[in-house]
């Protein structure tokens, strides 16, 4: 049972471990993406590589609130790494490997990095195989380790972007991420979009609830809310146990009850009956015997069946005499007379 | 020749020792440093001859001190900020909140919710408390501070040094020294603070109403309450999953009677270690140049603000309950100032009162009950302000 207990615990804590695996992978994602020529005459993008280049780039965020490294996944922009009967190989050769020991890629919570995506991965770790199309149809994904587990996709349609401009990933009103077109000036690689973040939820609570009433209203209610829960629940769970605690000292009373009277006919009777009334101690034991013996009793239906039996010992015919008593009596008074005379 | 190698090295000498005045304190010496040389001095005397919250104030006075002894910004590693420094190591416990945690394990470890499972309406006293932190916060917003920074401010009104340590390093990390310093200080004046605002909003049939004694609590309800009291809480206010955790982890250890060893450790020997490195790099935190602003006494302005507000509506909300509750079931509005956390003092404060008006008037208990509340209350507040503005 024991061995059956570790071998529980131990799968338990595998199972969690490869979950939290698989969680820091798919933490990545793509956060923005800037479509940049690099044949033109003046430079659309203000963010260069280490070359001082300008071209395409791809912006990867860890959307998680831990360290989480990047290394050893594989980013590709062939459509065709999505068809699941590809092997391992086949799907490494069309991808481009974000190369370990560069620590660049280890990001911390909430951190981004851009790979500039210009087929010059000579360049170091951040530069990708492939190039991006700043006019045709781009899709770009994000592979796991093992180049088959999906972790993140996009797809830009042709024309959406004219060059310096990006796609990024944005909040809506309702807190729902969409995708947007973001103009040039609004481009932010590394760092999150415009109006997004810690500031604008300060700033937000400042504009709309200058003077804390909406704040004081919906934390009192949650505090008093959530204490009011704990309150309910050991009111009830309070009450229960002081019923359950006055039926166990019913219980406990009636015990003693029979007990006690058990003890009085004892001394009543002896302890020949254990304490049972002699009358039920008997009938007990003639049923007993009765259904030892063979008796009538059905043991199926768990009912006494009683058949009516007459015997002659109390028949009245047998206790009289075959001449009434007073007749012979009579009759032998008149025969002694008659001797006499 | 040797005549003008003993000069040279007479100079180096000299050269020298100018260059080691230049690094004492008297030569970096500013005013605010000494003011708050004083302020850490008055802290200590506060504690060893009025006896105010000694084992807060002696660390925070010393830290007080500590913090202010004035030095040349030389790369030394000495200082609080400077990293490296033996100081910037212990003070990590705050800057990334991991000492409040610990400090709540401890009080989860030493605390007896009987009070609370017994009676378990005194909670929602512990929570109409917690009006003072929220009140205060809207006088902070009037004041001008900003949101994020009003919340920091607010949770003074918990009556909770290590919550408001907590939340304060992670809405408002500025004002974190002068917001420490000014919760436990005001807790060390609860004493003071509360009395004539429970005096002034109760009658004297009031303070004489008799509670009936609270009825023995089981084992079960114990051991449960720790549970039931983490997932209701937690799984309502996420956020204040560190505070509220650990609280209940400290109440398990405790109430389980199978880690009676550990809850001793966490309530003993672990706290103490935890609140001497709190409240010792909580007090170097309060630099002169940091702490002396307006900021600080507007800090302290809100802070006994709060304190007011949290012991009033604590009464009033009594008051308010009596007015559904049947003549034998009466509350006594003494105990509703220990709504706020600040345990036992608040507690002993019900009883002190009370007793001055009936001397056999013992509410101590029944004020405990709202007092374990208000910790469980200030948790969870925090972690509201916390998921809203962080």
């Amino acid at each position: 049972m024991k061995m059956k207990i570790k071998l529980f615990t131990l799968a338990t804590m595998l199972l969690a471990t490869t979950m939290a695996m698989a969680q820091g992978a798919q933490s990545f994602r793509f956060s923005e993406v800037c479509l940049v020529n690099p044949n033109d005459s003046c430079p659309t993008s203000s963010y260069l590589d280490e070359y001082g280049q300008q071209s395409s780039w791809i912006e990867i965020e860890n959307s998680s609130y831990s360290t989480h490294d990047l290394r050893g996944c594989y980013i590709t922009n062939n459509r065709k790494a999505l068809d699941p009967n590809l092997s391992v190989p086949e799907r490494i050769e069309m991808m481009s490997i974000i190369v370990s020991g560069d620590s660049r890629t280890n990001l911390t919570a909430k951190q981004r990095i851009v790979l500039f995506a210009d087929g010059k991965v000579n360049r170091g770790t951040l530069h990708t195989n492939f190039c991006l199309d700043p006019e045709g149809e781009n899709f770009i994904a994000l592979f796991d380790g093992n180049a088959k587990t999906l972790i993140d996709s996009l797809t830009i349609p042709a024309g959406t972007l004219t060059s310096g401009q990006s796609f990024s990933l944005l909040a809506d009103d309702e807190g729902n991420m969409i995708w947007a077109v973001t103009p040039v000036e609004e481009v932010t690689p590394k760092a999150p979009a415009v109006g997004t973040g810690h500031n604008n939820k300060v700033a937000e609570w400042k504009e709309k609830d200058p003077h804390g009433f909406a704040m004081a209203i919906i934390s009192m209610c949650i505090v008093l809310g959530c204490l009011a829960l704990l309150y309910v629940f050991f009111h009830i769970f309070g009450w229960t146990l002081n019923r359950m605690a006055k039926l166990a000292r019913v219980k406990a009373i009636r015990k003693i009850h029979e007990e006690a009277e058990r003890l009085a006919t004892m001394a009543k009777q002896g302890r020949e009956t254990q304490g049972i009334e002699y009358e039920n101690y008997v009938a007990a034991i003639s049923l007993a015997m009765h259904e030892y013996l063979g008796g009538t009793h059905d043991m199926e239906s768990g009912v006494l069946t009683i058949t009516p039996h007459t015997t002659s010992w109390n028949n009245k015919e047998d206790e009289m005499l075959a001449t009434p008593l007073k007749q012979q009596a009579t009759t032998n008074l008149s025969n002694i007379k008659n001797s006499a005379e | 020749m040797i005549m003008l190698e003993s000069t040279g090295i007479l100079s180096f000498i000299a050269q020298k020792f100018v260059d080691f005045l230049s690094y004492t304190g008297f030569a970096n010496l500013e005013w605010g440093n000494l003011i708050m040389i004083a302020v850490g001095a008055f802290f200590i005397w506060l504690a060893i001859k009025k006896d105010f919250e000694p084992l807060l104030l002696i660390p925070i006075g010393l830290g007080i001190i500590l913090g202010n002894i004035p030095f040349k910004s030389a790369g030394l590693e000495i200082g609080l900020y400077e990293d490296n420094a033996v100081l910037n190591f212990f003070y990590q416990g705050v800057k990334l909140g991991w000492y409040p945690p610990l400090v709540f394990l401890g009080i989860g470890a030493m605390t007896d919710f009987s009070a609370l499972i017994a009676n378990p309406k005194l909670m929602l006293i512990g929570a109409a408390a917690q009006f003072g932190i929220f009140g205060a916060y809207m006088i902070a917003l009037a004041i001008g501070f900003e949101p994020n920074q009003a919340a920091g401010i607010a949770i003074i009104g918990g009556a909770d040094g290590p919550t408001a340590i907590f939340l304060s390093s992670k809405l408002a990390p500025n004002l974190m020294g002068a917001i420490a310093v000014c919760a436990y200080s005001y807790m060390a004046l609860v004493p003071v603070i509360q009395p004539p605002v429970m005096r002034l909003l109760t009658t004297k049939n009031e303070r004489l109403i008799k509670m009936k004694p609270s009825r023995s609590v089981s084992e079960t309800e114990k051991i449960l309450f720790p549970i039931v009291g983490l997932l209701i809480t937690t799984f309502v206010v996420p956020s204040g999953l560190p505070l509220l955790g650990m609280l209940f982890f400290g109440n398990l250890l405790k109430e389980s009677t199978k880690t009676t060893r550990l809850a001793k450790t966490a309530g003993s020997a672990l706290n103490d270690i935890v609140v001497m490195l709190l409240g010792l790099t909580v007090g170097c935190s309060t630099q002169a140049s940091e702490f002396l602003t307006w900021d600080t006494i507007f800090i302290f302005f809100l802070g006994a603000t709060a304190f007011v507000i949290a012991t009033a509506s604590g009464v009033c909300f009594v008051k308010i309950m009596n007015l559904f509750l049947s003549k034998k079931n009466k509350i006594n509005p003494l105990i509703g100032n220990a709504g706020v956390s600040a345990v036992p003092m608040a507690a002993r404060i019900s009883q002190n009162i009370g007793l001055e008006y009936d001397s056999h008037n013992y509410l101590l208990m029944h004020a405990m009950g709202p007092n374990v509340a208000g910790v469980i209350g200030s948790a969870v507040a925090a972690g509201v302000l916390l998921g809203f503005l962080s």
